[in-house]
């Protein structure tokens, strides 16, 4: 990181600090919260796909445990929330790790569709189970996290989820343990005769990403409220999907980029009314075959041609 | 009585998932990609019978046909113009197939529903009636659906084991490089393949749009049955599908009957996850050993 570099991470932190105080704005906060929210999941799926080329297409499901077990628990034992959140957290986790084991031993495409199973069954089971999770109806009258419904403290508290939650995605990158994910992903046969137990290793990144993704969920519910079993459709799973495509998979900046730049750019399309849904899918084919290293590529291509252009 | 009821119209309704499930696999066993816009060639399929069959008048075998032919085509076309592109520029391109794929999905269905709008629609049925066997009752169009499976899968079967299309897409399953070195257009057997994958899933959409009627979204419930019958089967195991198809139907319709309605789609998918534990590589694999270990002993 050189210094001018730094100077405009700084810069840009100082601005999204103040946004919040100039922009009195509670719509433009929700969509912020939203964003850094799907920013932290994106992060983590391309944990998952961009760094371990490992598919899960239940990532949903694993917010939705997440936030169901934190309101459960917050419910019935009021426990303090930041506690249920971790524990919705590890649960999403052990769950991740379980559904792992058997799709250790099969193809790497299978893992795909049996994560995409164990998906929409979660989504069933949260239906079904009326008794615990009131089914379609809902739950509501989850505790908040913060006492006054403040949209500044949990935009505050989204972006500091965000920070740390990028923070040890970077340590974790830049560890030992970071090399071994990688290698993994190049070779796994390699890896395996260097000594590296691929196998833990995805069983320990999966239980780290679903953990987070848990966290995110519990910090969702207890945002927002009220949880239906909408919360696992595979509809979200492609949303966190795509924007960690769309802001360049395999970088550590990317899905964060790509996950503010379709929040707002959904928005900006709001005009276009029916035929939104419409570019949005053009917008993914686009990206795909125009650019597939995604929006951190582009950028980078950007400013090398102008480093050039200086020099 | 009740029992055998239920295995028979499980039988009919696997009938339909082994075909959806042999165009899905067909398309991964060749080219080892996922194809998430299947279910949205399905929703072309019944939009286009219900629009041919109930306002323009046409006789289903000629609907069926148009069916299989237009969707033949837009098949192809979308190999040629969006998968091609990708795979030739990266040699990873499991990923980025998906995304387009996925891309091209959310495309259709919102072409469709600005097109023909969001409700459901459909006919009651093709054939009225049915026929009751004094144990059994069966009516016509399921006879009908169970008939033009069956037939559809018999001469995919020929399709793949007697012709030299057929072998040339085996062989390009098997080994691409070997494939390429005995002068194969690989190009071509990708195209025509993934037309044929199309084509094949345009069958359960014309016969199965009076059940499932028709709506943008409509293609959500076959590509998850065929998500299920792969996986059953093992991925890009054609005979696998077939069984595993069948083995879905009559598994659904029993915990329908059993448990619950409501699980019905659970007790599916928590069923194909009991089997994958203990055979991972699907049922398939496991039934062709079973097979010569029977002729062979």
């Amino acid at each position: 990181m050189t210094r001018r570099d730094f100077t405009l991470l700084v810069g840009f932190a100082c601005l999204i600090l103040v946004i919040p105080l100039v922009v009195r704005n509670e719509y433009f906060l929700h969509l912020f919260i939203l964003a850094a929210m799907f920013a932290n999941l994106a992060g983590y799926w391309n944990l998952l796909d961009g760094y371990l080329g490992l598919i899960n297409f239940g990532y949903a499901a694993y917010v939705g445990i997440g936030a169901y077990t934190s309101a459960l628990l917050a419910m019935h034992f009021s426990l303090p929330i930041p506690l249920c959140m971790v524990i919705g957290g590890l649960l999403a986790g052990i769950v991740g790790v379980l559904l792992i084991i058997p799709c250790l031993r099969m193809v790497t495409f299978s893992t795909a569709i049996v994560t995409l199973a164990f998906g929409e069954i979660a989504r069933i089971g949260a239906t079904a189970w009326t008794g615990l999770t009131k089914g379609e109806m809902g739950l509501w009258g989850i505790p908040p996290l913060f006492p006054s419904q403040n949209k500044l403290l949990y935009y505050y508290g989204c972006l500091g989820l965000l920070v740390l939650g990028a923070l040890m995605l970077k340590c974790l990158l830049h560890s030992r343990l970071g090399l071994a994910v990688l290698s993994t992903r190049e070779d796994e046969t390699a890896a395996n005769t260097s000594g590296i137990e691929t196998n833990r290793i995805k069983l320990l990144i999966s239980g780290i990403s679903c953990f987070a993704a848990g966290v995110v969920g519990a910090f969702y519910a207890h945002y927002i409220l009220t949880i239906t079993p909408g919360l696992f459709s595979i509809g979200y799973t492609i949303q966190i999907m795509t924007m960690s495509m769309f802001g360049g998979k395999g970088t550590l900046s990317g899905p964060i980029l790509g996950a503010f730049a379709l929040i707002f750019l959904g928005e900006g399309f709001r005009f276009m009314q029916d035929y939104r849904m419409l570019v949005y899918g053009f917008l993914i084919i686009g990206t795909v075959m125009v650019f597939p290293t995604g929006l951190a590529g582009a950028i980078a291509r950007v400013k090398q041609a102008m480093g050039i252009k200086r020099k | 009585m009740v029992f055998l009821q239920q295995i028979v119209n499980g039988l009919v309704i696997g009938a339909m998932y082994s075909v959806i499930g042999v165009g899905f696999t067909l398309i991964f066993g060749i080219m080892r990609i996922l194809n998430f816009a299947y279910g949205e060639f399905y929703m072309l399929a019944s939009y286009g019978a219900f629009v041919a069959y109930s306002a323009l008048g046409l006789p289903l075998w000629l609907v069926l046909i148009l069916m299989i032919l237009a969707l033949f085509g837009i098949g192809a076309a979308t190999e040629r113009s969006l998968i091609k592109p990708v795979r030739e520029r990266s040699m990873d391109w499991s990923v980025p197939v998906i995304m387009v794929t996925l891309g091209l999905q959310i495309v259709l269905q919102n072409l469709v529903l600005l097109l023909a709008g969001g409700t459901y629609q459909g006919i009651s049925a093709y054939l009225i009636g049915s026929l009751d066997l004094g144990w059994i009752l069966i009516s016509y169009e399921r006879l009908l659906i169970l008939g033009v499976s069956l037939g559809l899968l018999a001469a995919t079967w020929f399709l793949i084991q007697k012709t030299k299309f057929g072998l040339a897409m085996l062989a390009v399953s098997q080994n691409k490089e070997g494939a390429i070195l005995s002068g194969i257009n690989l190009q071509r057997i990708y195209t025509l393949s993934f037309g044929l994958s199309a084509a094949l899933v345009a069958v359960p959409g014309v016969m199965l749009m009076p059940l499932l009627y028709v709506y943008p979204t409509v293609g959500q419930v076959p590509i998850m049955k065929a998500f299920a019958v792969t996986l059953l089967g093992g991925m890009g195991n054609i005979q696998g599908a077939i069984i595993g198809g069948f083995v879905l139907g009559i598994s659904e319709t029993l915990a329908s009957a059993y448990i619950s309605s409501l699980m019905k789609d659970g007790v599916a998918f928590a069923f194909m996850i009991l089997i994958l534990i203990f055979y991972p590589a699907g049922i398939g694999p496991y039934l062709q050993q079973l097979r010569q270990k029977v002729i062979r002993p």
